[in-house]
């Protein structure tokens, strides 16, 4: 599957599971960007831009980001809090967020479908299984499912929606 | 001991003090003429008890005793009532005066005897409610340490399923990205030395399952439908045929074992104690399993046996300790959570679990589920049928009206 335009955000502070991640997608050649971010701080520099040179849309250039909940300084809901705040402030455009951890506590899952997450996924812990979930939701997400088209402006015409 | 005397009439004062004088001389009356003053001795003299006329210059009634009782609401008040004021007097008992005294037949000993009482009475009053208090302020504590242990288990609970799964999660990825990269150049053990690795990985990771799950259990809302027992057995029996299809077992399950229980829950308890009976005939030609149930003292009992390796009576209460095991690893694998989780469960439902067994005769696990009946003869007499000891909603459930 080509989807080598395609960049994956990963926020994952263990180099151990990044790698595990890249060794799970090169099997099934999957080709698309993959970018890390080891802390809560660093994905949203990512996702907003440094200070001085702040995104319009956050995470514009971004096609999906899979989130780990426990990150040193920001931890993943606390990132997710920031970005449903921005998308109520009219990001639609955000890009999807799928919670990939290790935890498949309760109270997580639920805070994290408040907070805005498209999917919830707990990260398999058999290597096995660990590789087909990861090829499944790239592919998926990537591959099979379609994000709605993006709107230059609020309230655009019909003419520049369907062209 | 000191009484404080509040009486308007020196003629009722002196016939007090006579008496008290002839039969408690130990006694030392004190004397206000109204409720002013006697306030007044209150707030100074040491008094174990007051001996109160209610109609006073200054105050008149229940507002009289009232009043003594505000300013002084640990001492032991005596009302001393006029001749055919016995309503009255009653009243001030119902708000908490000690006894009353009619003046018109008072005797020394009546008096010392009435005193002395309503002295320790008062004084036992106040111990129940220092104790009373006492009490309180424990159940507060407790509470409160309780909400803070429950606080520090689910917090163990997320640090187990995050911080161990995930070491693990590296363990049994690399080792097999290993198997798979370096497959032709290991030798036949250091391939059978990484398996080992991934499996004792696979181990623990069900480990943790286990140990969430248990954690998790007393947590999880109970959601109580109607369920047939003997169809969920089946199910599972099923199930474990399907996955070990080598095995031949005799399953005998019992018609109509309906009961009520949460659905997921109980089938955890089945799923357990089915796969324990399933593992442990394993050494059986003709091994057998049977789910069946009976009724002692109107309590329905539900039963798994089998014929297998059985278990040492002696150390039957240690079976349902979670990661107590009686057989060796080698000879029967497993985690040792199984029945933890069954007891559990069973507790949730208010109900009990308990075992019998004999080294190499099988083993019998029995369970309720729901706290035992109420049967105040203490008698079973005329052991009714499954349906007509099941509760309504169930036996709705089964014939809908009309
Ligand atoms: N049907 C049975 N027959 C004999 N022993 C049993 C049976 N079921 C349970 N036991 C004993 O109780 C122990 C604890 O059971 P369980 O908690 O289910 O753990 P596990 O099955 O993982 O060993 C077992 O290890 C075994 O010694
Ligand atoms: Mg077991």
């Amino acid at each position: 599957m080509d989807i080598s335009h395609k960049t994956i955000l990963l926020a994952e502070d263990d180099p151990n599971d990044e790698e595990l991640f890249r060794q799970a997608i090169a099997q099934a050649n999957i080709n698309c960007r993959v970018e890390v971010a080891r802390d809560g701080e660093e994905l949203m520099r990512y996702l907003f831009g440094t200070a001085d040179q702040r995104r319009v849309e956050p995470g514009a250039d971004i096609d999906l980001v899979l989130l780990d909940l426990k990150m040193p300084k920001l931890n993943g809901l606390q990132v997710l809090t920031v970005m449903h705040n921005a998308h109520g402030a009219g990001h639609e455009h955000a890009p999807p967020i799928v919670v990939f951890t290790s935890s498949d506590a309760e109270q997580d899952v639920s805070t994290a479908y408040d907070l805005g997450a498209v999917s919830y996924v707990a990260k398999p812990v058999t290597h096995g299984r660990f590789v087909e979930t990861v090829q499944q939701l790239v592919i998926y997400w990537l591959g099979v499912n379609r994000r709605a088209p993006r709107r230059r402006q609020r309230g655009a015409s019909w003419a520049s929606t369907t062209s | 001991m000191h009484v404080l005397l509040i009486e308007d009439r020196a003629g009722d004062a002196r016939l007090v003090a006579e008496a008290l004088a002839e039969c408690a001389p130990q006694l030392a009356l004190h004397w206000s003429c109204d409720l002013g003053d006697g306030l007044a001795q209150l707030a100074q003299a040491p008094v174990d008890v007051v001996l109160l006329d209610l109609s006073l210059p200054d105050s008149e009634g229940l507002a009289t005793f009232r009043a003594v009782q505000a300013a002084a609401p640990r001492r032991p008040i005596v009302i001393l009532s006029g001749c055919g004021d016995d309503e009255l007097a009653l009243a001030a008992v119902q708000e908490g005066a000690q006894d009353f005294l009619p003046k018109c037949d008072l005797s020394g000993s009546l008096l010392s005897r009435v005193l002395h009482y309503a002295i320790e009475r008062k004084r036992a009053a106040e111990q129940i409610l220092t104790l009373n208090i006492e009490l309180e302020t424990r159940v507060r504590e407790r509470t409160r340490d309780l909400i803070e242990a429950n606080r520090e288990l689910e917090a163990f609970a997320y640090t187990v399923a995050h911080d161990l799964r995930r070491p693990l999660r590296a363990m049994d990825g690399f080792s097999d990205l290993l198997i798979k990269d370096a497959a032709d150049r290991l030798s036949a053990p250091q391939r059978d030395y990484l398996e080992r690795i991934r499996r004792a990985c696979d181990q623990m990771s069900r480990l943790i399952d286990a140990l969430l799950e248990l954690t998790r259990l007393p947590y999880v809302p109970l959601r109580q439908v109607p369920l047939d027992l003997g169809a969920l057995g089946q199910e599972i029996l099923d199930e474990l045929a399907r996955r070990t299809p080598d095995r031949h077992v005799e399953r005998r399950l019992a018609e109509n074992l309906a009961t009520i229980g949460d659905a997921a829950l109980v089938r955890i308890v089945l799923e357990n104690l089915l796969s324990n009976a399933w593992k442990f005939t394993r050494c059986r030609q003709c091994a057998r399993i049977m789910v069946g149930s009976y009724y002692d003292l109107g309590e329905e009992v539900f039963f798994v046996r089998d014929n297998g390796a059985g278990f040492d009576m002696t150390y039957a209460d240690k079976l349902f300790a979670p990661f107590e095991r009686l057989h060796r690893e080698s000879d029967f694998e497993g985690l040792g959570v199984g029945l933890a989780t069954v007891q559990r469960v069973v507790k949730r439902h208010g109900g009990r679990v308990w075992a019998e067994g004999a080294v190499d005769e099988g083993a019998t696990f029995y369970f309720t589920l729901a706290p035992p009946p109420q049967t105040p003869t203490g008698g079973a007499a005329g052991l009714p049928p499954a349906t007509e000891i099941a509760p309504h909603g169930y036996l709705a459930q089964n014939h809908p009206a009309g």
